[in-house]
């Protein structure tokens, strides 16, 4: 996508974000101008953020643009399984316990997103997982899940 | 408190074993954090404030502050050594600094940076000293109606001075807004925005949204994606700069520094835009222009006195009148609110401790920052040698520890990874994520100053224009939006770094 259809896909989602808002922020009561109401100023900024789209669909539609703006270098394998993995992370956190679910996510990090061998990539993890339990779990006590390893926590 | 009383008392409070190690803990972390490029004090000081909280808010502020001048020292090493920015702020010295370099002569490059920095801070802590509690007195006539004009107009400066298009920055700084009104609503105590989850009903956590925007959206970005990064091998045999370096340097220096503190005060002009000044400056004043770019170590001494100085001034209306500079700032601030300190002008005067404390660890933090950054170059040079590939999944999993050791609650940890989603759609389609976070800190502050007004004028509107201050600022602050809006681009062609 070129910068002027990212811009016009962005500023339509903005306005109807905005449009949402507005609805939202009348449902939970304007008040009075002597009297504000909790929606006001979410109403406000909800109709700032419709005008700021408005002109910037002008801009990208009819105005010319200053120049060009940097494009961010993405590769999308990459970003798509970190997310996927940390989602993982978070679900399996409190049942496996820390240091199992650490020891996965750097391992998963390194082999499969970085692809980096066997050997590196279990090492590591195993550094990582145990380094950062003691420091966090137990020096800075930061009462981190046992899970499974409940047993070794005592 | 006057200031020289206020000074020594603020050493009384520093002066122990505790705050000293806060303050060499934070300018380490900063120094560190400065010269690896990709992470800088913004996302760091987010990945470090859960563990603050186990400190008293004195301990963790002059912490968390020399994370950030010590991230402008660190910056500058990689810069002269690799060619490779540390922080935005030192892309200038990258200039004639790596061009030193070159013809050996990293040494004295390094050592002027240092010391050129030590001179600046100095000098612009003894400008705060006496010049934030002025302006906080100052402040204490202002109503609400000024506060809130005088938040509009720093946010409009800060998103004018934005990279990329100012209605984007703008819209993010209106999202920021909304953003802060999830949760109860100050005045009626009703749930917005909530959904019926409970989560949200308490409000938006600031830190996780922070390190989700900035550390997480990052790292994920960035894995994956091979990036080369040759290190510069010089054997640095000196780090003294000679006696001629000195001569030409000094002057340099006070103008960098002058340059910096003045600049660093407003709001949204961050520490790139006055290094490019300075640098400017220097050239233009100089007997042998032509030389610049060819490693004169004026090029490098005034660029690094001159971040180093805003990096102080910085502070200024933050502590004195509660409004962020820049982002680092705003986080700042919403860390102050975290710990139960209310920032504003009546920050000097209801705590003393902490303002003096901080003021004085300043002082001592320069002096540490000398010291740290010649010995330690070599060890920062080999820590830009771990490949990002390992780095990354580290960062990603401080990230994780922090949040989740915030409430032990897995939600945060879940809004963290959302914003990280965020945070990557928001490079994708360049929307910057620095007017987001200012807009979600000042957000309750903004709308309270807001409301209170309106219940003052009684319902009118006009008592924002009708006010001399508040008319003044807001005054200000269209015009900042007008010609920003319409002319498409800021004047200068580089700007702050959000983070």
């Amino acid at each position: 996508m070129t910068m002027d259809r990212k811009d016009r896909f962005s500023g339509i989602f903005l306005l109807v974000l905005s449009g949402y808002v507005l609805f939202e922020s009348r449902r939970l009561g304007l008040g009075y101008l002597y009297k504000p109401g909790p929606g006001l100023f979410p109403f406000l900024a909800g109709g700032a953020i419709g005008v700021l789209a408005l002109i910037l669909l002008y801009q990208t539609g009819w105005a010319k643009k200053g120049g060009k703006e940097p494009e961010a270098i993405i590769s999308w394998r990459g970003t798509l399984l970190s997310f996927l993995f940390l989602i993982v992370y978070i679900s399996l956190l409190e049942t496996l316990g820390f240091i199992p679910t650490t020891f996965l996510f750097i391992a998963a990090l390194l082999r499969i997103v970085e692809r980096k061998g066997w050997g590196p990539s279990i090492l590591t993890a195993v550094l990582a997982s145990l380094v950062a339990f003691g420091l966090f779990g137990i020096i800075l006590e930061g009462d981190l899940p046992p899970g499974l390893l409940g047993f070794l926590a005592g | 408190m006057e200031s020289i009383p206020g000074i020594l008392y603020g050493l009384s409070v520093v002066l122990t074993p505790t705050n000293l190690f806060y303050c060499f803990m934070g300018c380490f972390i900063g120094t560190m954090v400065g010269v690896l490029p990709g992470i800088g004090p913004a996302p760091a000081v987010a990945l470090l404030l859960p563990i603050t909280f186990r400190l008293d808010p004195t301990g963790a502020m002059i912490m968390l502050a020399g994370i950030f001048y010590g991230a402008m020292f660190g910056g500058s090493t990689t810069s002269i050594l690799v060619n490779i920015p540390g922080e935005a702020a030192s892309v200038v010295t990258c200039l004639d600094g790596y061009q030193m370099a070159r013809k050996g002569r990293a040494g004295p490059a390094l050592g002027m940076s240092a010391f050129g920095s030590f001179i600046a801070g100095t000098l612009c802590v003894i400008g705060l000293m006496f010049l934030a509690p002025l302006l906080a007195e100052a402040a204490l006539r202002f109503g609400p109606p000024e506060y809130f004009t005088l938040m509009v107009l720093a946010m409009t400066l800060i998103t004018y001075l934005s990279r990329g298009l100012m209605v984007k920055a703008l819209a993010m700084a209106a999202l920021g807004l909304l953003l802060a009104a999830v949760g109860m609503d100050p005045i009626n105590s009703k749930p917005r925005f909530d959904y019926g989850i409970l989560s949200l009903q308490q409000g938006l956590n600031l830190i996780p949204i922070i390190m989700g925007l900035f550390g997480i959206a990052e790292v994920v970005s960035n894995l994956g994606v091979l990036v080369d990064r040759s290190i510069f091998k010089t054997k640095i045999k000196s780090l003294l700069p000679n006696w001629a370096d000195w001569k030409a340097s000094i002057l340099p220096v006070t103008r960098g520094t002058i340059l910096g503190f003045f600049m660093g005060i407003l709001p949204g002009i961050g520490p790139v835009v006055p290094t490019f000044v300075s640098y400017g400056l220097e050239k233009k004043i100089s007997k042998h222009p032509e030389k610049f770019g060819t490693g004169v170590i004026e090029g490098v001494a005034a660029p690094e006195a001159c971040n180093n100085a805003t990096s102080v001034s910085n502070f200024v209306p933050m502590l004195s009148l509660g409004i962020p500079t820049n982002v680092f700032m705003a986080i700042l601030l919403g860390a102050m609110m975290i710990y139960g300190i209310q920032p504003g002008p009546l920050l000097i005067k209801e705590h003393p401790d902490l303002f003096w404390g901080l003021v004085s660890s300043m002082y001592i933090g320069n002096a540490m920052l000398l010291v740290l950054n010649l010995p330690l170059i070599p060890m920062w040079v080999q820590l830009l040698k771990v490949p990002y590939a390992y780095l990354g999944p580290m960062i990603l999993l401080f990230c994780l520890i922090g949040s989740y050791t915030m409430d032990h609650n897995l939600a945060d940890v879940g809004i963290m990874v959302i914003f990280g989603g965020i945070g990557v759609l928001m490079r994708i389609f360049n929307y910057e994520p620095a007017p987001l976070v200012l807009g979600l800190v000042l957000g309750d502050m903004m709308e309270d100053a807001f409301r209170q007004s309106l219940i003052l004028s009684r319902g009118s509107h006009f008592i924002f224009f009708t006010r001399p201050i508040s008319g003044v600022l807001l005054t200000a602050a269209l015009l900042v939006l007008v010609v920003g809006l319409f002319r498409l681009r800021p004047p200068k062609r580089l700007r702050e770094e959000p983070g």
